[in-house]
This record gives structure tokens, C-alpha cells and sequence, in this order.
């Protein structure tokens, strides 16, 4: 702990005219769960895609201890950073083992995508039944499944979640993000993820910063976070 | 009735492939060497290649292109006016014109990276008119509207290809050839990254693809296979202007992947097949030719827009057929 493996500062975004992120700063230590809290168009999913070299931005970003702004997504996911995106986008036109083979695209280790495709045969068995079905036939919750399966694919240092609860029914919700803690208890991975569902992501998280158009307006520790009065009432309900 | 068909073929794949490529192996004798129909089935076989070439472009990587007469008229000019020009024999001149095709679609693919949608669809269309443009007016390499006369017959070793026979069968090579590259591609690493690069550029690229490099090899293979149809038409026909290779043809071409089905080989076969061979059966109304390309294209989008067999993937029947019976003797077993 204390590492920082991963540092973001002062980036920013812009779509034409709109700054989506505005200078936006935060860290993510070695081994940490991490949330970004945000609702809908508070540039979540465009700071992710930031990092992973999608779109174009200004500012730094630290991986560790190397500046990987401007690098192109092959480089960034080579170098063990792995988004898994919002709305699950797995590929429907390629069946679930093929989609798991896309995963581990950059990995040239046939062993590794060996291993990748059973780790997720073995979490996920409903994986195993579907394996030479289309992606696009299985339901939202197999499909979240698949695409957790596919990130892992190239055994990543850094795992990136955007919004994995979306869509979800809440019980697979909570299956989900009891699973992301396993994956970073077991596979010693770091997570940073972002979610609008605020409490579930707190709940789970290490830390978490509370980002609002653009801007990150509050930080902490995500147990302080979710008693805040702040965050509840915006984000929690008011419970 | 037509999925029964499509089980049944499902169940005997090899065989039926087998039996298609007797019946294309023994079709000229069937014909008794019929000249007609022998100039037919090389025309048709051409355009399967053509139609292959797009399928790989339009049907995999799913980027609209109207402009594939043009590698077909740069490979034909290419291995034409190496022909004639500089005297080069066939084995030179054929794989140069798939190379020239290959480069200028790297060309192509360079300039569609930045634009998508149907605004790649006209650029690939001006680009089609540009590529003629260029065949008709620079009078010195192409002869113009004249155009390039007397391109050898195809020769390989001594052999030469000079009845229609013999270049049935080199034509039939060359669509064995391209089939199974076509196939290896599509079933490989990189084909799986293509149909990820059509189903979300941004998901492929977070997957760490190379989309531009990915999208811009689907472009130079099927512009040279493009390019490998047209050097073999030129030696084939003998004779080449541009006309040939304009806007219609490339509509045409079109219209045969959309019959058939997109991304499916049998299906791009079978598209290019029917449209070569349904116009000379209705040759009394030979000026209703472009008609029929049309409404080929608007009942397919109408009444099924994945075309014949676009939608129809033999490994899940099988797959289907398996689970099927599979459960059927589980279910006996427990009785």
C-alpha cells in the first residue's frame, strides 16, 4: 500500500466546443478499489477512455511512474491496463469463446489465453454451456459475465469498470461487485471503477471521488463517503 | 421447407462442398464444351472472385464500398499494359496486377479511415470515377477510350490457356485459391478482430486492435484480389476499355455480395453466380439488365436483407442439430 500506480492530473477533455472532464486529479494506490461517483454526463466513461488512449486529452497520466498520455490503446492494454465498458459491448457476432479470444487480443501466449478462457469458464460455468453461442444471444447478465471474463483475459495490473451495474437486476448487481472484490483479493489486481450507482460502488470501494460535471467536487474514504450528507443526499436517495 | 434444406446440407458439409467442387470440375465436359456456356461459367467464376473480394471489405469488415470495379480495372490495366508494353509473361503480370490493386487500396483505406457512413460510400464511388477518369485520359499508358487490344492469352511454362477450356480451370483455380484465403483470413486472429472492428470501433480499440492497421489490411486483400480478377479478365477477354470497369460494375458486383449474402462465402458464390448467369437467360431483355440489379437490391433489403445466406451459419446448425440429438437420446435413456 501506499503505492501509486496510477496518477491522474489535471486532465481534461473536450468534444468540440463542450469540456466534458475539467482538470480532473486523483491517484489509485496498489491493490485499491477505487470508485469515481458521478450521475449520467459528469464524464465518467470519457475520463476511462481518456486513460485507455480512445480519446484525446490534455493533462497527465502516471502509470507507474510513466507518462502514458498519448499512448495508443494497444500500447496502454500492453502495458496492463484494461477497461471493460459500459454497457457490457461484448461482441454479438462473435461467439462467447471467440469473444473471450478478443480479450486477450495483444497476448501472443498461448498458454495465458488458455488459462484466460478457463478462468472464466471457471467463474463463470453458464460460460462454459454457451461457449459457441453468439454473444448476442445471451442475456445482460451472461453478457456482463462474458465481458468480466474477456477483461481478465490479459491478466491486466490495472482493471477498469465502467458501470457494471448498469442495466443489471440489483441481485446480479451484488454479485457482480462481490466478484470485482474477489478479483482484486485473488488475482491482485487494482480496480478502478466508475458507477452511478453510487451506493453498491461505496460499498465495495476502498476510496472514492465524487465527480460532478467534470469536476471532482469531494474525496475520501469510501466509508466516510457513504455517511456523508452530501453524497446522500445527492446520490443515495437522501436516505 | 428451406431450413430442412439448410439442415441437411449442415449435416453433410464436406460432402456437399465435395460435390460442388465434382461438379465444377466436371462441368465443361457436362457442357461439352459448349463455347457459350463455357464463356458464361468464366464470367461467372470472375465475378465470384469480385464478389468474394467485396464481401471481405463490405460484409466482414462492414465498411460500404462502391468502388470495387476500380481494383478490378487497375488490375486489369496493370497486367494489360505489362502484357503488351513490356512483353511480360502471365505468372509476371498476375501477381503485379494484384500487388498495383493492393496498393491502391492501401490508398483507399488510408483516405476511408477518416470519414464512415455514407460519406465513406461516396468517397469510395468518387474514388471509382477518379480511377476511370484516369483509365480514359491518360492517353499515352491506357490508349483512352480506345483501349488496350490484343493482351495475350494466359501462358504458364509453354502452356498456353487458348481454349476456353483450359482457362475454365485457371480461372477455377484462382476462386479455389481465393476462398480459402478468404476463409483463413476471416476465421482467424485478425478475422475475429474485424468483425469486432464492425461490431464497435471504439470496443475494438479498447481491446487493444489496432483498428487502423486491421481496417486498412481488409482494404489492400481485397483490392488485390480485386486486382487478381481483373489481371485474369484482361488476359482472359483480350481486350480492355474503361467501360468496363465503371460505376455499373461496381453496382453489380454489389448487388451480387447483397444477393448472396453478406459475409458468407458460399453465399457470395452463389450471389455471383445467379446474377451472371439469370441476365443471359433473359437476354431477350438484355436492356432490362440494370433493372434487375435494382430490384435484386430492393426486394433483398425488403424481404431479406442478410441475402441468401447471410444469416445462414452451417457450424450452428450443426452445433443445433447436435444439441438436438443429443437431448433426444437423453431423453430415451431415461425412459
Amino acid at each position: 500500500m501506499g503505492n501509486k500506480i496510477l496518477e491522474v492530473s489535471g486532465l481534461s477533455v473536450h468534444y468540440g466546443m463542450i469540456k466534458a472532464v475539467r482538470g480532473v486529479d486523483f491517484y489509485v494506490e496498489q491493490g485499491e478499489i477505487v470508485s469515481l461517483i458521478g450521475a449520467n454526463g459528469a464524464g465518467k466513461s470519457t475520463i476511462m477512455n481518456a486513460i485507455m488512449g480512445v480519446v484525446p486529452m490534455e493533462g497527465s497520466v502516471q502509470w507507474q511512474g510513466e507518462e502514458i498520455a498519448g499512448w495508443k490503446p494497444e500500447r496502454v492494454v500492453k502495458s496492463g491496463i484494461t477497461l471493460c465498458p459500459e454497457g457490457r459491448l461484448i461482441f454479438p457476432e462473435l461467439t462467447v469463446e471467440q469473444n473471450l479470444r478478443i480479450g486477450a487480443y495483444t497476448v501472443k501466449d498461448e498458454a495465458q489465453i488458455t488459462r484466460g478462457i478457463e478462468r472464466a469458464y471457471t467463474l463463470f460455468p453458464r460460460l462454459r454451456e454457451r461457449k459457441d453461442q453468439m454473444g448476442g444471444t445471451l442475456s445482460g447478465g451472461e453478457q456482463q459475465m462474458l465481458a468480466i471474463g474477456r477483461a481478465l483475459m490479459t491478466e491486466p495490473k490495472l482493471l477498469m469498470f465502467d458501470e457494471p451495474s448498469m442495466g443489471l437486476a440489483p441481485l446480479v448487481v451484488r454479485d457482480i461487485f462481490s466478484l470485482i472484490r474477489e478479483i482484486r483479493d485473488e488475482m491482485h489486481m487494482t480496480i478502478l471503477l466508475v458507477e452511478q450507482n453510487a451506493k453498491q460502488a461505496l460499498k465495495m470501494a476502498d476510496r472514492g471521488y465524487i465527480l460532478e460535471t467534470g469536476e471532482i467536487t469531494m474525496t475520501d474514504k469510501a466509508s466516510v463517503l457513504l455517511e456523508s450528507d452530501q453524497v446522500r443526499a445527492a446520490y443515495l436517495g437522501g436516505l | 421447407m428451406l431450413s430442412k434444406l439448410e439442415n441437411a446440407i449442415a449435416k453433410h458439409q464436406p460432402q456437399v462442398i465435395a460435390a460442388f467442387f465434382v461438379l465444377a470440375l466436371a462441368f465443361p465436359m457436362i457442357m461439352s464444351g459448349s463455347s457459350y456456356v463455357m464463356n458464361i461459367s468464366v464470367m461467372a467464376l470472375t465475378y465470384v472472385i469480385l464478389t468474394l473480394s467485396l464481401n471481405l471489405v463490405t460484409g466482414y469488415l462492414g465498411t460500404t464500398n462502391l468502388g470495387q470495379a476500380a481494383f478490378f480495372g487497375v488490375g486489369a490495366y496493370t497486367s494489360a499494359i505489362l502484357a503488351t508494353k513490356l512483353g511480360l509473361p502471365f505468372l509476371l503480370t498476375l501477381p503485379l496486377a494484384a500487388v498495383m490493386a493492393g496498393l491502391v487500396g492501401m490508398l483507399l483505406g488510408f483516405i476511408t479511415l477518416r470519414v464512415s457512413g455514407r460519406y465513406l460510400s461516396i468517397v469510395t464511388l468518387g474514388f471509382c470515377e477518379i480511377a476511370r477518369l484516369i483509365e480514359l485520359n491518360w492517353y499515352d499508358l491506357t490508349n483512352g477510350p480506345l483501349g488496350i487490344m490484343n493482351i495475350p492469352a494466359p501462358k504458364i511454362f509453354g502452356f498456353t490457356f487458348s481454349n476456353l477450356m483450359s482457362k475454365y480451370y485457371l480461372v477455377l483455380v484462382l476462386v479455389i485459391l481465393v476462398v480459402i484465403v478468404v476463409s483463413r483470413m476471416t476465421q482467424s486472429r485478425t478475422g475475429r478482430a474485424i468483425s469486432a472492428i464492425k461490431s464497435d470501433e471504439l470496443v475494438a480499440d479498447v481491446m487493444g486492435i489496432n483498428v487502423k492497421k486491421t481496417k486498412i489490411l481488409v482494404f489492400v486483400v481485397a483490392s488485390a484480389i480485386a486486382g487478381l480478377a481483373g489481371g485474369f479478365y484482361a488476359h482472359y477477354i483480350s481486350f480492355i476499355d474503361p467501360t468496363s470497369f465503371n460505376y455499373d460494375k461496381s453496382i453489380q458486383i454489389m448487388s451480387m455480395a447483397i444477393l448472396g449474402g453478406m459475409g458468407s462465402i458460399p453465399g457470395s458464390i452463389i450471389g455471383a453466380i445467379i446474377l451472371t448467369v439469370l441476365p443471359e437467360l433473359l437476354r431477350d431483355f438484355v436492356l432490362l439488365r440494370q433493372v434487375l440489379y435494382g430490384v435484386v437490391i430492393v426486394a433483398m433489403v425488403l424481404f431479406r436483407p442478410t441475402g441468401l445466406l447471410g444469416s445462414v451459419n452451417f457450424k450452428h446448425i450443426l452445433q443445433r442439430l447436435r444439441f438436438h440429438e443429443m437431448k433426444a437420446k437423453e431423453g430415451t435413456a431415461h425412459e
